[in-house]
């Protein structure tokens, strides 16, 4: 566990930003990335505006729906007229 | 299904395509239900189905003379050597104002390994783990895929940013 005492590395809170923003870190890590980001601005910057091009990127990608005449050939191929439309 | 559809959409460009893979997927999905492991995550075992049938059924269709050699750059890329390239520091200000459509553009022309771990986190919000087992590759190539694909996606949008105008603030 890193402490006031421990060398800030940059490069290290880079590399751990990406699993932070996807939720991969264990709870442990997060306290310990969160604290590495406090003692850095630049590390901390950068960590902004790493969620905020997550934010951008999955608000733009276009995402589309399967068409009814796609969903209704799909209850005719199942043979499941009671199919509806779900995630 | 809509996610499913979406995802055969990104990984076709073809309306028609992306149909059939979702009807495909289904229908494996009925047919080999009891490989289905109740517990386990069934958005992602259909994904995984999605995934195989685009790689076996929808692949053959497609001339793809460069296959090979594509391969050979995506297992290059994949080497743990070359997943850190630096983080791409971009100031948020850049995206602001740039259409939805380039950052559809920027995504649909990255190479489909990359493309797809984008769209399984990022839109999907599977797991790495989750993405590893859809993908049938260990984690750490998910890791380093996603962190290559983003940098990419930067990259790509960076210079489209620059070409409309917007400046980098420093």
């Amino acid at each position: 566990m890193s402490n006031a005492m421990t060398p800030h590395d940059c490069n290290k809170v880079v590399q751990k930003m990406y699993l932070a923003i996807d939720g991969e870190l264990t709870t442990d890590e997060m306290k310990e990335f969160l604290f590495e980001l406090d003692r850095c601005s630049c590390c901390f910057r950068s960590f902004e505006q790493e969620k905020a091009f997550r934010a951008y990127l999955t608000s733009k990608i276009e995402r589309r729906s399967l068409p009814d005449s796609a969903l209704q050939k799909l209850r005719d191929t199942l043979g499941m007229p009671d199919l509806i439309r779900i995630g | 299904m809509d996610a499913l559809y979406n995802f055969g959409f990104h990984l076709t460009y073809n309306e028609s395509d992306a149909q059939d893979l979702v009807q495909e997927t289904f229908l494996k999905a009925y047919r080999f239900i009891q490989s289905y492991e109740e517990g386990t995550n069934a958005k992602a075992w259909l994904f995984r189905i999605l995934k195989n049938a685009f790689i076996n059924e929808y692949r053959k269709k497609v001339r793809q003379p460069d296959l090979i050699d594509y391969e050979e750059v995506v297992h290059y890329q994949d080497r743990e050597d070359a997943s850190y390239s630096g983080y791409v520091d971009l100031r948020q200000e850049i995206f602001q104002g740039l259409m939805g459509d380039e950052v559809t553009t920027a995504l649909n022309n990255l190479p489909v390994e990359f493309r797809t771990v984008v769209l399984l986190c990022d839109i999907e919000g599977f797991t790495y783990e989750e993405i590893a087992s859809i993908m049938d590759i260990p984690i750490g190539t998910v890791r380093s895929r996603l962190h290559r694909a983003r940098n990419m996606l930067k990259e790509a949008l960076k210079t489209y940013a620059a070409s409309q105008g917007f400046k980098e603030n420093r």
